[in-house]
């Protein structure tokens, strides 16, 4: 992989990669507008938590509470965003090709397929990585000023940690497969959304598992009102009932960074085996 | 007068971007009603750019492009009821059938002759029922030509058809050709670098090299005033020269076909003193 | 036009066919959720009464009434989000593939009006996205509806219901177009309308709000119902004068040491700044008015690209 490739992949989706950029860019600023709202806010009406308990709160519910929304529309929209924007990529490599009818010549010039593959996907893949990371330290930011936390735990961790861009990698593997089969742009996008959102569900659901089984036992007085600190049981945030009543299941924060570890081994395993499946799609397809 | 020139190029001149050479220069032309004229140059003489500009596709830089009188750029839906047009590398739709090609011609134009289309496809083994990428190249060009003569157009523009063509379907696509001119006074204009079908068929010769119009004859006019010298002795103005199959030079000269030490150049051979004078133009333009 | 529908079809028809079935679907999901709803809570009801109010003795009902509650939200969610899934979707893509694939050359020279054929290229797309949106709409606002057990729908579900979603719709599909036939590529087509639309969202969104800031009117805060706007602001109304003091000034001058404990305080009655639920339709026919203004406006940017744009 030499600087030449990399500019050559640049080259031949830069449209795609500046559009993917400028979007993040502007949803990073809005996550970052937001959080600076929301903290400026909170600043000025000491005390105050983001419960709104405590004396300087008079007011600013009605304040904050818009800013708040906003801050979770935000949010929301980072959910699909990896998806959509991993599968646009990924399918422009292969059915792109397929579609305009250019991928005999690059296939007969290149020395093998996967090799071709690995060329056009490695840069695209770095590039989609960066962009996608630093939309989740917007998240991370916006997360911290609505909650008013240095903590958040596993609130929302999804989309701030180095989760993110690696779903946005795994909708980007899965795009190049199911582009490679389907041969059509459209088509092609439309199907690798529906698996992307179906795997990283798939991945939410096995996660849960996981968490369950790792979660303890904590009573409901005991986690009070810092509730930031022992984070929501599992990934999807569903509690689990504990033995006895009156408190909950929950993975402790301090194996916050564990956590995120395993889950991103399993996201890595994962994108690597749907790499090599999209590399057996490629070789085996007829350019025409 | 002007209604009987139904192509017309005043001044015409065009250049895609600054950084670029211009593809067309102060390029004048008018023909006439009636007959086919070929267009002849080397690669990326300006020949589909000169076609595109009557067809509105190309917005000319200086000057311009009237077809029947009218303006083709500025007035461009006026203009095109008047033309038919063939591409150089005609894109049938995927999704789309051959019939529902046809239908969709019919809907573009009220003149469209469908079952004579029908009947030129069915003749030539077209299935109406395949789709646009199940076409071989040749059958996509045998649809493309046949939209574009069953529209009924005063003014066929053809780009390069003939090029995927076996012989036996450039035969027979000819014949229709003249056909069309002699009994509907259709005009056509056919780039091609094919000399045994110009010959058949045209009546007229432009040649064209580096943007500019180097040759605008009747290819009877043609013949008679180049000439073949016999030897270094002639004095007549040097058109071009290049090596035949036998790898003796030969030099074309403007003279009569049948001036002393002179015998009559072949269209082909007018052809290729013309295309090699036009090399050297640019050669020479390059260096300088 | 009806060969115009069909040629449209043919063009996209895998395409058309999942997403437009994908909407029928959620449409038809969310009718049989709206018809099972109010039978499954009183299924709940008869339970608990039956039960003495056990909710462990009544967990099947619970849990299928949750289900279907759960599936409502989801459901209308889903159909907020349709018109700009839609629109970006089909919009974008539907020129743009014509030149990116070379067929805008064969159209355009067949067609003498780049704008007619664009209109005929164009207005079947539109109308199946309308249809289709329309009775999501209207399946939205059955299951909204049934699940809030309300007889009308305010601010609160704004976009999610009704023919809003079918305008909405419409004005992103008809951006996509423009942008389309601007990009001339497909994917990029799809990155910059999303982008776009929302920029636009997110602009329409707060001019929205700032509408809403500027035609509020204070209401006592217990007297809101979940018909009305969200509120924009607090204050204290002084009970014997009526004047009306924000909430910083109120406690700035009272400076009271303990917590707000959500009681009004002796003397004044806490007001909330909203629109009443009452100007909805107003509010939702405004914004109607400003998406065909949008949709008119990016009709007439399709038209002047067209009409000046290489096929390539």
């Amino acid at each position: 992989m030499t600087l030449a490739t990399v500019r050559l992949g640049w080259r031949i989706q830069r449209s795609e990669l500046f559009w993917t950029a400028v979007i993040a860019v502007v949803l990073t600023l809005g996550l970052g507008l937001i959080g600076l709202a929301l903290q400026s806010l909170f600043a000025s009406h000491q005390p105050c938590d983001a419960d709104f308990n405590g004396s300087g709160c008079g007011g600013l519910s009605a304040l904050a509470i818009p800013w708040s929304q906003y801050g979770q529309f935000m949010l929301g929209l980072l959910w699909p965003f990896p998806v959509v924007v991993g599968s646009i990529l990924g399918v422009a490599v292969t059915a792109g090709k397929l579609e305009r009818r250019t991928a005999g010549m690059s296939w007969t010039l290149a020395r093998s397929r996967r090799r071709w593959l690995l060329v056009r996907l490695l840069p695209s893949a770095l590039a989609l990585f960066m962009i996608l990371g630093i939309v989740a330290i917007g998240a991370e930011w916006l997360t911290r000023s609505r909650l008013v936390t240095d903590q958040p735990g596993f609130i929302d961790y999804q989309l701030r940690s180095a989760l993110f861009p690696l779903r946005g990698l795994l909708a980007f593997v899965t795009g190049a497969a199911v582009g490679a089969i389907i041969g059509r742009t459209l088509p092609a996008l439309l199907i690798a959304i529906v698996f992307g959102t179906a795997t990283s569900v798939s991945l939410l659901n096995f996660m849960d598992i996981l968490h369950t089984q790792a979660a303890t036992f904590v009573p409901i007085a005991a986690m009070e009102r810092y509730r930031y600190d022992y984070p929501l049981l599992a990934a999807s945030g569903a509690t689990i009932d504990g033995p006895g009543g009156g408190g909950n299941m929950v993975v402790p924060v301090a194996e916050f960074g564990y956590w995120i570890t395993v889950e991103a081994l399993v996201l890595g395993v994962v994108i690597i085996g749907v790499g090599l499946l999209a590399s057996v799609l490629v070789n085996h397809r007829s350019p025409s | 007068m002007a209604d009987e020139l139904v192509l017309q190029a005043e001044e015409l001149a065009k250049r895609y971007s600054r950084r670029r050479a211009w593809a067309l220069r102060e390029i004048d032309l008018a023909i006439p009603r009636g007959g086919i004229t070929a267009l002849v140059g080397p690669n990326a003489a300006g020949k589909s750019t000169l076609i595109r500009s009557w067809i509105g596709f190309e917005k000319p830089t200086r000057g311009r492009a009237l077809v029947c009188g009218v303006d083709a750029w500025n007035h461009r839906t006026r203009a095109l009821e008047h033309v038919g047009y063939v591409s150089q590398s005609p894109t049938l739709y995927d999704t789309l059938s051959v019939a529902d090609h046809l239908l969709m011609a019919q809907r573009a134009r009220a003149s469209f002759d469908r079952p004579g289309a029908e009947r030129r496809l069915d003749e030539l083994a077209v299935p109406l029922a395949a789709m646009g990428n199940e076409l071989s190249g040749g059958q996509q060009a045998q649809v493309a030509l046949a939209l574009a003569l069953s529209s009924r157009a005063d003014v066929l523009l053809l780009d390069e058809p003939l090029a995927s063509l076996d012989p036996l379907a450039r035969r027979e696509f000819l014949y229709l050709l003249t056909d069309a001119v002699r009994t509907e006074g259709t005009t056509a204009l056919l780039s091609s670098h094919i000399v045994t079908d110009i010959e058949q068929a045209c009546d007229h010769l432009i040649v064209l090299g580096v943007g500019r119009v180097v040759l605008d004859l009747s290819v009877d006019e043609a013949l008679a005033t180049h000439a073949v010298a016999l030897d270094d002795t002639s004095t007549a103005p040097i058109v071009g020269g290049f090596r035949d199959t036998d790898g003796s030079r030969l030099t074309v000269v403007t003279a009569p076909a049948d001036a002393p030490n002179h015998r009559p150049a072949t269209l082909e051979e007018v052809m290729l003193a013309h295309l090699a004078a036009t090399r050297a133009t640019s050669l020479s333009e390059r260096a300088a | 036009m009806r060969a115009d529908l069909y040629l449209a079809w043919r063009h996209q028809a895998s395409e058309l066919a999942m997403l437009i079935g994908s909407c029928l679907a959620i449409a038809a999901l969310a009718v049989i959720c709206a018809l099972l709803i109010e039978p499954a809570t009183d299924a709940v009801q008869a339970c608990l009464r039956e039960n003495s109010s056990s909710f462990d003795a009544c967990k099947a009902e619970t849990d299928f009434a949750s289900l279907l509650a759960g599936g409502a939200g989801l459901l209308v969610a889903l159909t907020g989000a349709a018109p700009f899934f839609l629109g970006v979707v089909l919009g974008a893509p539907l020129m743009a593939r014509e030149i990116e694939l070379g067929t805008a050359s064969l159209a355009w020279s067949l067609n003498p009006s780049r704008v007619m054929w664009l209109v005929r290229r164009v207005l079947p797309v539109a109308a199946l996205v309308v249809v289709a949106l329309l009775i999501m709409g209207q399946a939205s606002e059955a299951v909204a509806l049934a699940a809030s057990q309300e007889s009308a729908l305010g601010f609160q579900s704004l976009g999610t219901h009704g023919p809003l979603v079918a305008v909405r719709g419409l004005a992103v599909l008809t951006i996509g177009v423009g942008i389309g036939l601007f990009i001339g590529r497909q994917l990029p087509a799809v990155l910059l309308t999303g982008a776009v639309i929302g920029v636009l969202y997110i602009g329409l969104t707060l001019g929205r709000d700032a509408l809403i800031r500027a035609e509020a009117v204070p209401i006592p805060a217990r007297e809101q119902t979940f018909l009305d706007s969200w509120p924009v602001d607090n204050a204290y109304r002084d009970d014997d004068t009526g004047e009306m003091i924000s909430m910083d000034d109120w406690y700035a001058q009272n400076q009271p040491d303990d917590s707000w404990t959500g009681e009004d305080p002796p003397g004044v009655t806490m007001m909330s700044y909203f629109v009443p639920g009452e100007r909805y339709p107003e509010f939702v026919a405004r914004e109607a008015g400003a998406l065909a203004i949008v949709t008119v406006l990016a009709g007439l940017l399709a038209v002047g690209v067209i009409r000046s744009r290489r096929p390539l």
